[in-house]
Parts: C-alpha cells; structure tokens; sequence
C-alpha cells in the first residue's frame, strides 16, 4: 500500500537528536526491551512488549517509541465550491510511521519538552514538508489528527511506572501496546532521564517487527507476481463459490 | 483470537464482522441479481481499508458470490446465457479500458475521488429511478411490471429499432440487435473497474428497463455476466495495481456466498415491485452517506496517498 509502504531505514532525525543530546554523566537509566522482536502473522491483533529498567531515584524516565520511516506522501484536502476535495499531494519526510511516548503519572506529556529534544514538538522540527510554501505547523497538526486516529501517535500518560531499590536508583516498568496497525521495520526505544529540567541521560533499544510466514508470502506474492496472483484469486473464488453452490443444491434437495 | 491480519491492507480486522458484512451483501446479492459492491466497499473503507484495496478486493469476492448465485439461478432456469455473453464482451472491453483509467488517474492523484463521485452519482441516478418507477407501479397495483411508457423510453425504443442484426433471445422472450447489449455491457464494465463493483446495481435496471427482460430472468443472467466481469477486473487490478487482498476477499466470500444462496430462495417469496423498491431504497441511503462524506468537514485534512 502506497499509505502503508514503509522503509525499514530508521528515521535518521532520531539518531541525530540521539547525538544532540549528549548524557552529561555516567548511565542514569538502563532499558530492556522484551520481547526484541515482535512476528505479524495471520492472527495479528497487536503486541504487548514490557519496557523496563533502573534509573536513578532523582531522574523522571520519558520512552519514546519511534517506528520505521514511512513512504510519506498524502492528499491534501481542500473546499472546492461545497466539497471537501483532495486538492494537493503532500510529501513529509523524516515522518515515523509510528510515535508513541510513555511517561509516568508525574510528568505530563503535554509539557514544553521540546526543548529537551522531546515529545511531539521536538518531532516536528525534524520532519521536512513538501512543497515548501506550505504551512508546516498546520500539516503537522492535520498529520498528528490523522495518526491520532489510527491510534499511531499517542502520549500515554502513566505508563511508566516506579519502584524503589536502594542505592539511590529506582526501577521502572511500563508496558508498550503495539497496535494492529503497525507495519514491518526496525522501531528504536529512547529512553531518557530528566532531571532537574534537562536530559542527564539516554540509551537506545532496538525492538524489529516483521511479517512472517503465509502473510509475507501473500505479500510478496501479489507484489511480485501480480498476475499469477491474480489469477489464483479468481479460481480460488470460483471454486469457493461453485462448492458453496453445490452444498446448497443438496441441503435444499432435502 | 478473532482478529485477522490483512497482508495488502496491512491492516487486522475482526473476523465475525467480515464473515457477516459479506452474508449481508451477498443476501442483497442473491435477492436483487446485484453484486453488492456498491455497499460493501464503502463499508470496507468505513472500518478503514484502504479505499483501493477496499474495491479491488471486492471484485475478488464477487467473483465467488456470483458463481455461486449464477448456479442458483440456473438451476431455476432464471439466466438468459445468450444475453449474458454478449453483455459480459462488452464488459470485458470495457473493464479492461476502466482498469486503465483508475492506474492513471492513481498516479494524478484523483483515482479515488473518481470513485467516489462516480459512486453518488450513479447511485442517486439509478436509486432515484428504481424508486420513484416502483412506487408508482405499487400504487398502480394491477399494472405488470414492466418498462415506462415514457417519452425517453420511445425515443430509445425507435433507436433500438433501427440497429441492424436483430437476434432472438428465447429465456427473456424478446427480440433486438446484439449491439445494445454489447453498448451496455461496456458501459457498465467501464463503471465496475472504476467503482470497484461488478455493476449489478446498474446493470439490473439497465436489463428491466432498456432491455426490457423479465424481473426474475434480470437477476440470473446479472449474476451471470457479473461473474466473469469481476474475474477480468481482479486480474487486472492484481496485475497493474497489486491492490487484490487476498484475505479479505475470502474472509468476505465465505459470508457472501451463503449469503447469496438464502437470498435466492427469499427472493422466490417477494414480488418484482417489492425488490426493486427495496433495493432502490438501500441505493439511496449509500449514496447519501458518501454524499455526507464530500460535503462533511473531514476529521484531518491529510489522507495517505491513495487513500480518499
């Protein structure tokens, strides 16, 4: 799908803002990802993974789940006489096709983070809109209702929650819901600590998702041999149909 | 555990409510001779399949619920094959040239709104019709089903007339040149690829009202040409388009072809004037809910590329 046609290059502003935002000191917070990888196959109704790690007691823990790249271009509605018409193709780059950030109940989501290279401000700086002549800060706006509602871009306040351990650290938990709609690729986990108004530090984990057995034998099947599929599809239908015909036939002899 | 993953729509949906959208459409299947897909893809596309997998798809599932009505129907020697034939070469041709259409048209960017406009249109047009023409005939309760004697329909008949190669076609009981079928079977297999619907809801007016066939002759030989139209159509969009969900064709004809065997048997129970209006009816509700959808402020003004 043109929508959902995703690369499996990671979007390289991540790792940029990775790089900007230097740990100021030794590891404050450590992350394990379980499981790493995560199988979309026949039955696939999303996928819980369980986040977790220890951090010290003073620092507050953001995680930033970013997926895959996506292939980023969309139609731009517009009211043409009394019709909401697609009036322009739009293209954004650097867009993940997925954003999820977990925070615990003491820190809300909505605060200015993005000056710490955080949360959706911080996102939206690095993701380029074309053409340029549009309005970048209402195409985001749109973009975000637009994941909002596939459930794609979220702020998931609470997520994260702490114990305490001795030696000045804390452990912290937080269960991450992929949704259904997720697509294959490499997803990153960054995991930052705050304190005292800044990022004292931040590790990165890896978690791949890919699809697996008849599913990405389907796919590469109608992608790569479209007629053979094609026709397949049809005999396959037919043979369903013709089958269910006679089934029919000899209930209602009966 | 109900959840099913989609591998082109890239998307999971329940299974029950897949199974049962397709009962429900191939029970209008196999009550009216229509494919269904003027309902169900835009059912598909509310649940959030992508508007061109939605269609493609669709004419996947067709192909199942009408082989499965056409042998229902025949069996009660309710299909005129010989008119069936020529309505699905001109289908065919047609298809083949609408498949053409919607790959370009994807590419400017406008595929989907084509579909979209081209469905309210036709929808209101035939809705409009069917029911106004059923009330009247409902009112006139004595009065046989059969074409309106109207100023249009005299026009066309003197037009029809003057075509060369007159044929018999013996299930329907009349008399015309194969070039009208031919000429309107096209014209509908153009509709199908752009719709994504085998054209039944076009389709069976075209046959009640142009070609003047008999109401339970109409719904056999519609299933009929339908079958083989959406075969072309599947082939087509799997081949140029790779938009065919294989998955989701079969999830929706498991439903669609039980769905269609009871509807052929609940049809036996209704009067012509009974179906149409009732088909009318629903032709009009799905047109006005797209018709909502073009005039309602959308949720975001972004919609991914080949998406409505």
């Amino acid at each position: 799908m043109a929508g959902k046609g995703i690369t499996r290059s990671f979007a390289g502003f991540v790792l940029a803002a990775v790089a900007a935002a230097a740990p100021t000191g030794a590891d404050a917070v450590e992350l394990q990802v379980s499981p790493r990888g995560v199988q979309i196959g026949v039955f696939f109704a999303g996928r819980s993974v369980e986040l977790s790690g220890v951090a010290d007691a003073s620092t507050e823990v953001v995680i930033e789940v970013f997926g895959p790249k996506e292939a980023s271009l969309f139609h731009l509605k517009g009211r043409v006489g009394p019709l909401w018409l697609n009036v322009q193709e739009v293209e954004l780059e650097y867009a993940p096709h997925l954003y999820l950030m977990l925070t615990s109940d003491e820190l809300d989501p909505a605060a200015a983070l993005g000056e710490l290279d955080l949360g959706l401000e911080h996102l939206e700086r690095g993701i380029v809109v074309r053409p340029d002549a549009l309005d970048k800060d209402m195409i985001f706006e749109q973009f975000l209702k637009l994941k909002r509602s596939q459930g794609l871009y979220e702020e998931r306040r609470g997520a994260v929650v702490y114990e305490p351990l001795a030696d000045g650290e804390r452990a912290f938990r937080a269960e991450l819901f992929l949704p259904a709609s997720i697509g294959p690729g490499a997803y990153r986990i960054v995991t930052s600590a705050l304190d005292g108004g800044r990022v004292v530090d931040r590790t990165v984990g890896d978690l791949w998702v890919e699809e697996t057995d008849i599913v990405k034998a389907i796919h590469d099947l109608a992608v790569d041999h479209g007629l053979i599929y094609g026709v397949a599809c049809v005999l396959i239908a037919l043979v369903v149909g013709g089958i269910i015909g006679v089934v029919f036939k000899r209930v209602g002899a009966h | 555990m109900f959840h099913i993953y989609l591998p082109i729509a890239q998307h999971s949906v329940m299974l029950p409510v897949i199974v049962g959208l397709g009962f429900v459409v191939g029970l209008l299947s196999g009550l009216f001779g229509v494919g269904g897909g003027f309902l169900m893809t835009p059912l598909l596309i509310m649940i959030g399949i992508p508007p061109t997998v939605a269609a493609a798809s669709d004419s996947n599932q067709i192909v199942a619920a009408s082989a499965s009505g056409t042998y229902a129907h025949s069996r009660l020697g309710n299909v005129d094959f010989k008119m069936g034939l020529y309505l699905l070469i001109g289908g065919v041709i047609g298809g083949t040239g609408g498949v053409r259409i919607i790959h370009v048209l994807r590419q400017l960017g406008n595929a989907d709104f084509l579909i979209q406009i081209t469905y309210v249109i036709m929808l209101g047009t035939v809705g409009a019709y069917m029911f106004l023409e059923s009330l009247q005939s409902l009112r006139a309760t004595a009065k046989p089903t059969t074409a309106p004697a109207s100023r249009k329909e005299s026009a066309y008949a003197r037009l029809v007339r003057t075509l060369p190669m007159k044929t018999r076609f013996e299930r329907s009981g009349i008399e015309l040149s194969p070039i009208v079928p031919l000429v309107l079977g096209g014209f509908v297999g153009v509709l199908a690829a752009i719709m994504g619907v085998g054209g039944g809801f076009i389709m069976v007016p075209v046959m009640v009202y142009l070609l003047r066939m008999p109401m339970h002759v109409v719904v056999g030989t519609s299933l009929f040409q339908i079958l083989f139209t959406c075969a072309n159509v599947t082939i087509m969009q799997a081949y140029q388009n790779h938009t065919v969900d294989f998955v989701l064709a079969l999830l929706l004809l498991i439903g669609s072809t039980v769905g269609v065997q009871v509807g052929a048997k609940l049809g036996k129970k209704l009067k012509a004037d009974q179906l149409k209006i009732f088909l009318a009816t629903i032709v009009l509700l799905v047109m006005l809910n797209m018709l909502f959808g073009l005039l309602h402020h959308p949720h975001s003004l972004l919609s991914y590329y080949g998406g409505d």
